[in-house]
């Protein structure tokens, strides 16, 4: 390396030194000041989360009374680092404006209601009158994933229009 | 001894505690929309009304089953419905034979003026209305016995022909 390389080395190594406006400022303070979403030092509470792969559930109309299924089914994952946890859901009844369809006739089936038989839809069937769960686990970390496929019992006395309610997702956790 | 037994009591206390401990969070929910077509089904218990004349001119029960009216079955779920019912011309290889000779009578109301045929016949020539309702199931609505006129200018043969049953719906 010569004379001129050294030089223009150095001065490059002084003017950055002085000037600090790239530096990173890596201080305790300054990281806790640029976390605003969370605690400082960061939380190590359990969280739970739930995701889906839609944000609605479909019933085309269809030729006759019967078991109609959903137009697709909903994904469900689940993430949580409860020591345990499950995941249930109940629906709500369908209001339309000549009638109501009770959450008794709305049915899911998934991994965990194999065993399950309606009366009416047959094997593999729940009715959501009451919490069903979908998910459950203990704090492996891992996503635990469901396929939900919806069905609704429409019967010869419900009249022709549309029907409108909800299916709400909870989560039972022990700390 | 004494000392095992109270642990174990004392560890079940524990677990039944932490299960009632469970915290409910509330989590998505999934907009539910459900539509409903308008149905209606109409069956009859019987393809095929068969008249089977062996005497003179005059009036003849169907007989096909024997002795077992037509029942007609209905289910919709309309907000109203209604089924009538019209013959067509019975045609053999010599002749025909109108839909004016050809009657129904309705168990429901047995008692219409004669039109030839006897109380509660009405002639098929026109549309008659077999049953009205709301919306129900599928069941039985009303029960019904045909008959045919038959003249001495009928040639003797096998004729055919139709009777339609049609219904109408209003939401």
């Amino acid at each position: 390396m010569d004379t001129r390389s050294l030089v223009q080395g150095w001065i490059a190594f002084l003017v950055c030194a002085a000037c600090l406006a790239c530096a990173v400022d890596t201080s305790a303070a300054s990281v806790r000041a640029s976390t605003n979403a969370g605690p400082w030092p960061p939380s190590r509470a359990p969280s739970l989360l739930i995701q889906l792969s839609e944000n609605s559930v479909t019933f085309p109309p269809s030729a006759a009374p019967g078991v109609v299924a959903a137009s697709a089914p909903v994904g469900l994952q689940v993430f949580s680092t409860y020591p345990s946890w499950r995941v249930v859901i109940q629906a709500s009844a369908l209001t339309g404006d000549v009638g109501t369809l009770p959450p008794d006739r709305l049915l899911v089936r998934h991994d965990l209601s194999q065993e399950a038989v309606h009366p009416v839809a047959g094997a593999g069937y729940q009715s959501l009158d009451e919490a069903r769960v979908v998910a459950y686990g203990g704090p492996t970390g891992a996503v635990v994933s469901n396929t939900l496929s919806f069905a609704l019992i429409v019967e010869w006395t419900d009249r022709p229009g549309q029907y409108t309610g909800t299916i709400q997702f909870t989560s039972l956790v022990a700390p | 001894m004494k000392h095992v037994v109270v642990a174990l009591l004392g560890a079940s206390l524990l677990t039944v505690g932490a299960a009632s401990a469970q915290t409910e969070l509330p989590g998505p929910s999934l907009a539910v929309l459900a539509e409903i077509g308008s149905y209606m089904t109409v069956s009859l218990s019987t393809p095929t009304v068969q008249f089977s004349i062996a005497g003179p001119p005059g009036v003849y029960d169907a007989n096909v089953p024997i002795g077992v009216p037509v029942s007609v079955t209905v289910g919709c779920n309309a907000g109203a419905w209604s089924v009538s019912c019209a013959a067509s011309a019975l045609t053999g290889p010599n002749g025909s034979i109108g839909p004016e000779r050809i009657f129904m009578q309705r168990q429901s109301a047995p008692n219409t003026p004669d039109m030839g045929a006897g109380a509660g016949f009405e002639s098929l020539e026109v549309k008659r209305t077999v049953a009205e309702g709301v919306p129900q199931a599928p069941q039985a609505v009303e029960v019904l016995n045909f008959r045919i006129l038959t003249q001495w200018q009928d040639r003797p043969g096998t004729y055919q022909g139709t009777i339609t049953f049609t219904y109408l719906m209003t939401p």
